[in-house]
């Protein structure tokens, strides 16, 4: 254990020092120049408009720091052979894998909850002034678990390519892959139970229908729209998306660590 | 074979063979091809051959970064995969890639935690080493601004950092001036009086004879010869004359 956390200590120090994270760094401070120009332009619903802004803003970083900075930091291990040099030091494969999940994600965490912290006050001040619309501020916090829930699950996935293939390219397109599959398949399997849906060949329906079962359901964390307006929040349902999520992503993770110890490190 | 000889061998490769399954459309290729050697305690090996001789790939099979198709690799008695060998272990790769967005001392710091230091001992230690190699003002700097003789001065501190009993140097010299090379000369020589094994390839004929006690010409995937560096006047000719009498017979 004392090495894997040394591979994530040394993964958060890295993501500290890179240099999307400064370029997400000025775009949170034009966000936060941007909270008091919107007010100033907005009519009606200060507090949820806000709100919208802020956790949009958070699930844009999100997917900045994925594609970016983790993708990134994997290529570098990968393409320039640094991977070769880590592996060769006193761990184990699995310290490695599992270092660099625990390192991203505790940068996600960080990262999150500084966009949501930071952004809060603006919303919190704006929505005294005009309180025509209810804040949640409970909601508004929550959010950043089913990000980091999401992240946690594209990591897993990110590291999983890294055990199927040496080329960082092949990795970037499957994380992105997933990601827009697990955005869409729900939508998409919605789409079969139409009649139009009931129209398309049966091969397209099962290739639909597995991929269903194979790819991770990101929608379920998309819950912005209703963690802004309170509608259609189901604890038991929430709870449900995390509990799937995190599952999910350790599944995905313990596969990665299987496979990554058989791997040959050219 | 007594017990005693046993425990001096670190390092034994048995009739090992890897073939490289090339990607889509390319012919499988043989890179190595039954080696055996084995490498006694307390002494320097040098492995030498032409590009694409099967240098990188016998190291990265002793390291367990790679999988042999027959035969057997024990480091210390073990399997190259268990945590313990590895400890004992350090590697120099060819042309370093260390992490960038670390500072010299951290990037030290970090391998000598993983090897075992701790506390104060670290610390004497990475600053020991930073000394030794020349980085001692340069050590709170990030890799990233370092140039390529300060990143292979860095490669050796942390070849050494922790006493490791094993040391592989994969082309140590490239990118070094005269002076590093001497330095890095000098920082073998010591590990070698302090009870190290050095396992060392180099293009460099002269560093390895300077270096090496004992020097194994591979070509092809093959072992043609060992040499005892003592016992022959040129290394260099040695070399190409062991490689035209094998071409000149296949």
């Amino acid at each position: 254990m004392r090495r894997t956390l040394e591979i994530a200590k040394i993964t958060f120090k890295q993501a500290l020092r890179e240099r999307s994270f400064y370029i997400i760094l000025v775009l949170l401070l034009l966000a936060m120049i941007g909270m008091p120009v919107l007010y100033s332009f907005t009519m009606f619903e200060i507090p949820r408009i806000l709100t919208g802004f802020a956790l949009s803003f958070a699930n844009f970083v999100v997917l900045v720091l994925m594609l970016f900075l983790i993708l990134g930091l994997i290529q570098t291990d990968l393409e320039r052979k640094t991977l070769q040099y880590v592996i060769s030091l006193p761990i184990k494969r699995k310290d490695y894998v599992i270092g660099r999940y625990l390192g991203f994600l505790a940068f996600s965490a960080f990262l999150v909850y500084l966009v949501l912290f930071l952004l809060f006050p603006f919303i919190y001040y704006f929505s005294r002034l005009r309180p025509d619309a209810p804040f949640y501020a409970g909601y508004y916090f929550l959010y950043g678990i089913f990000l980091l829930v999401e992240i946690q699950i594209l990591v897993a996935f990110a590291l999983l390519f890294i055990s199927l293939t040496s080329r960082a390219i092949v990795s970037m397109f499957g994380v992105v892959g997933v990601y827009v599959a697990g955005h869409t398949i729900d939508e998409v399997a919605e789409f079969l139970r139409t009649r139009m849906g009931m129209q398309m060949p049966a091969f397209s329906k099962i290739v639909i229908n597995v991929a269903r079962y194979l790819f991770p359901n990101l929608a379920l964390f998309d819950v912005k729209t209703n963690f802004i307006y309170n509608v259609g929040i189901n604890p038991a349902f929430l709870i449900f998306s995390v509990i799937y999520g995190i599952l999910y992503g350790i599944i995905v993770l313990g596969i990665a660590v299987v496979l990554f110890e058989r791997k040959e490190i050219l | 074979m007594t017990i005693a000889r046993m425990q001096d061998k670190v390092l034994e490769l048995i009739e090992v063979c890897k073939t490289y399954k090339g990607e889509l459309f390319e012919k499988p290729f043989r890179a190595l091809d039954g080696i055996t050697f084995e490498l006694v305690r307390n002494k320097s090996f040098g492995l030498i051959g032409l590009n694409g001789a099967g240098k990188s790939t016998t190291i990265k099979i002793i390291l367990g970064l790679i999988f042999p198709d027959s035969g057997e690799v024990r480091v210390f008695g073990k399997s190259p995969f268990e945590e313990e060998v590895k400890r004992k272990l350090s590697y120099l790769p060819e042309n370093p890639n260390f992490y960038e967005n670390l500072k010299g001392y951290e990037l030290l710091e970090w391998v000598g935690r993983l090897r075992g230091l701790m506390g104060k001992w670290l610390k004497e230690e990475t600053e020991k080493w930073l000394c030794k190699v020349g980085l001692e003002k340069d050590g709170g700097k990030l890799i990233k601004k370092y140039s390529r003789g300060m990143v292979q001065r860095l490669g050796l501190a942390q070849a050494f950092i922790g006493n490791p009993e094993l040391i592989i140097l994969d082309e140590p010299l490239n990118g070094l001036d005269p002076l590093g090379r001497k330095m890095a000369r000098d920082l073998i020589a010591e590990a070698l009086d302090n009870g190290a094994t050095i396992f060392f390839t180099s293009h460099i004929l002269e560093d390895i004879e300077k270096i090496c006690d004992r020097v194994c010409i591979i070509h092809k995937g093959k072992i043609l010869k060992f040499v005892e560096t003592k016992e022959v006047e040129n290394l260099e000719k040695e070399f190409i004359k062991t490689l035209e009498e094998y071409e000149k017979n296949a």
